[in-house]
């Protein structure tokens, strides 16, 4: 019942997170000449420099290198980029003073726009890699957007709570990107995950972000469909994340109208 | 029986002005460690008990920095009281400093879009009251251009537009008149009438003493957080500005003071003469006040208070 009357709430504000994500992604493109194409340009751009990079100047004994590489690094950019958006709550502080509205819509909204780009990344990157690495479409693609998915509500949980925290402590952000970097260097994106072993293996246990890229390479590069408790272990992950930033969220929200 | 459309019960708002500004952690950690607050506590408003019934217009009067932005946020449900109690029935729809949330890089269509459902319209509303939003703003010609080329009374109108559109059951007016132009004020005054017929309740503040008499039926003034008087408009807004008269006229009262002491001093002609003519007319803004005091006050106490103070001035 109780998740009924949540959701009812958010399918009432269905129109809200419509416009919001719409009109975010018209502000987006508006101004440049190419519009909509940059969304599926940029990534690709990025991608075939990647590819070049790394076929060419780096070698490593990890079979499909640049595949490997370049998975990791899309969806690390994918959470990166999406725990990013955590001032979003202080850019709207207008709004917030003045109206009130579920404040959880915005953050939730910028995570989508993110979301929307990463499918595109993810897209554009499957397709390179069938036509010049040699890499096979199989149905186990179709877990990709899944995978993404769990990502997804990954992502909100950590933005609700670095958002709602940055209203109070500005360093958050500042922290935050310290804590990206070591994170981009804590999980294997650039190096295999063997090298994580013994004393080490705790970081490839306990960091979900390695869990998420190890799924989606056996996944794309592979073709394997992932193992039930794969999935259970990022959903776990997910859900804790979740609910703790949501906890933290609702705990913060009464004085957002004051301190943003 | 008519329904409280609000109901505030020993609401007080207590907001805490650090001196040193404490948003980063380290300064909260530094601050914490030395055991060194220095903050000030400023109780924007102090047990406020106010019932405003269904279908009754309320008018909040009360100089600057009195609690009147402060009572109307609480009530938005955008900052949250420190004691005391809001009970609101209906949707509520504050028409505070509009023009926020728009983006100047989206067309007025669009934007009307979003704002419309930032404040709860479903698509097909705000598809079917479009035109009627556009044709109050009196911009109907510029639907389509984006909103960086409006003026900016275009926005404020728009904005207006939309929220009065909105259909709530009570409405919380602050200020917004006072940036239209005279028309506009004429129309928006019009409509909040219209809205008090249909039996929806408003809750206006504004320094327009004149527009809190034509639209309230009940007024209340503020100073320092605190309710200081309530009752019927007339009576409110008398008071009000009996009140201001007799600081006005206290004002003038210093300054003759302060001439006639500096007259007494001085030697050059020409700056004698100087000094005697800002008395004059000191004095004769004196006599405007008391004969407008007399003029406007209807209660016969306040009245006879009013003239006796003045008349000490003189």
């Amino acid at each position: 019942m109780r998740i009924q009357k949540f959701l009812g709430r958010y399918i009432k504000h269905k129109n809200l997170i419509l416009n919001l994500v719409s009109s975010e992604l018209k502000l987006k493109y508006k101004s440049s000449i190419l519009g909509f194409f940059w969304t599926l340009l940029e990534p690709l751009f990025i991608i075939v420099v990647l590819l070049f990079v790394f076929s060419n100047l780096f070698k490593s004994d990890i079979p499909n290198y640049p595949a490997y590489l370049i998975i990791g690094f899309v969806a690390w950019g994918f959470f990166s980029n999406g725990t990013s958006i955590l001032d979003i709550l202080v850019s709207k502080a207008d709004l917030i003073k003045r109206i009130h509205f579920p404040r959880e819509l915005l953050v939730i909204c910028a995570c989508i726009i993110n979301f929307i780009d990463s499918i595109f990344e993810f897209l554009i990157l499957i397709i390179i890699l069938f036509l010049f690495m040699g890499i096979n479409i199989s149905w186990s693609l179709l877990y990709v957007p899944l995978i993404m998915l769990i990502q997804f509500f990954f992502i909100v949980g950590f933005s609700l709570l670095l958002s709602s925290l940055y209203v109070f402590f500005r360093d958050v952000k500042h922290i935050w990107n310290v804590l990206l970097q070591i994170g981009f260097f804590a999980t294997p994106i650039i190096y295999p995950s063997s090298l994580l072993i013994g004393k080490l293996s705790f970081m490839l246990i306990l960091n979900p972000m390695a869990h998420f890229i190890n799924i989606y390479r056996s996944t794309i590069i592979y073709g394997k469909v992932p193992a039930l408790n794969g999935i259970l272990i990022l959903c776990l992950f997910s859900i804790t994340i979740i609910f703790v930033g949501w906890a933290v969220f609702k705990k913060l929200e009464p004085k957002f109208g004051e301190e943003v | 029986m008519r329904m409280n459309a609000i109901e505030i019960k020993d609401l007080s708002k207590k907001f805490i002005i650090s001196h040193e500004k404490r948003t980063t952690l380290f300064e909260y950690i530094s601050s914490f460690i030395k055991r060194k607050y220095s903050y000030e506590e400023i109780w924007a408003l102090r047990d406020i008990n106010l019932k405003v019934k269904q279908g009754e217009c309320l008018g909040i009067i009360g100089p600057n920095g009195s609690g009147k932005t402060t009572l109307l946020r609480v009530l938005a449900n955008v900052l949250q009281p420190t004691t005391g109690k809001v009970i609101v029935n209906g949707k509520i729809m504050p028409l505070i400093e509009l023009g926020l949330g728009f983006h100047s890089e989206l067309t007025g269509k669009e934007n009307v879009y979003l704002y419309g459902s930032i404040l709860g319209l479903s698509k097909k509303e705000i598809k079917d009251k479009i035109n009627k939003i556009f044709g109050f703003a009196q911009i109907e010609k510029y639907v389509d251009a984006k909103l960086k080329n409006y003026s900016s009374g275009m926005i404020m109108r728009l904005g207006f537009a939309t929220s009065i559109f909105t259909n709530p059951d009570i409405l919380l007016v602050d200020e917004v008149l006072s940036v239209g132009d005279t028309s506009f004020q004429r129309k928006s005054l019009d409509k909040m009438k219209e809205f008090k017929e249909k039996g929806k309740t408003i809750v206006f503040v504004s320094h327009s003493l004149l527009q809190i008499k034509l639209v309230c039926d009940r007024a209340i003034l503020l100073n320092h957080g605190g309710i200081e008087k309530q009752g019927k408009t007339d009576t409110v807004v008398d008071y009000y500005e009996g009140k201001v008269y007799l600081e006005d006229g206290k004002w003038i009262k210093e300054e003759l003071k302060r001439k006639r002491n500096e007259l007494s001093i001085l030697k050059e002609k020409d700056k004698i003469m100087q000094v005697k003519e800002d008395i004059f007319e000191l004095s004769e803004s004196l006599v405007r006040l008391i004969r407008s005091a007399t003029e406007e006050t209807k209660d016969p106490k306040l009245k006879r208070k009013l003239i006796g103070e003045l008349k000490e001035a003189l």
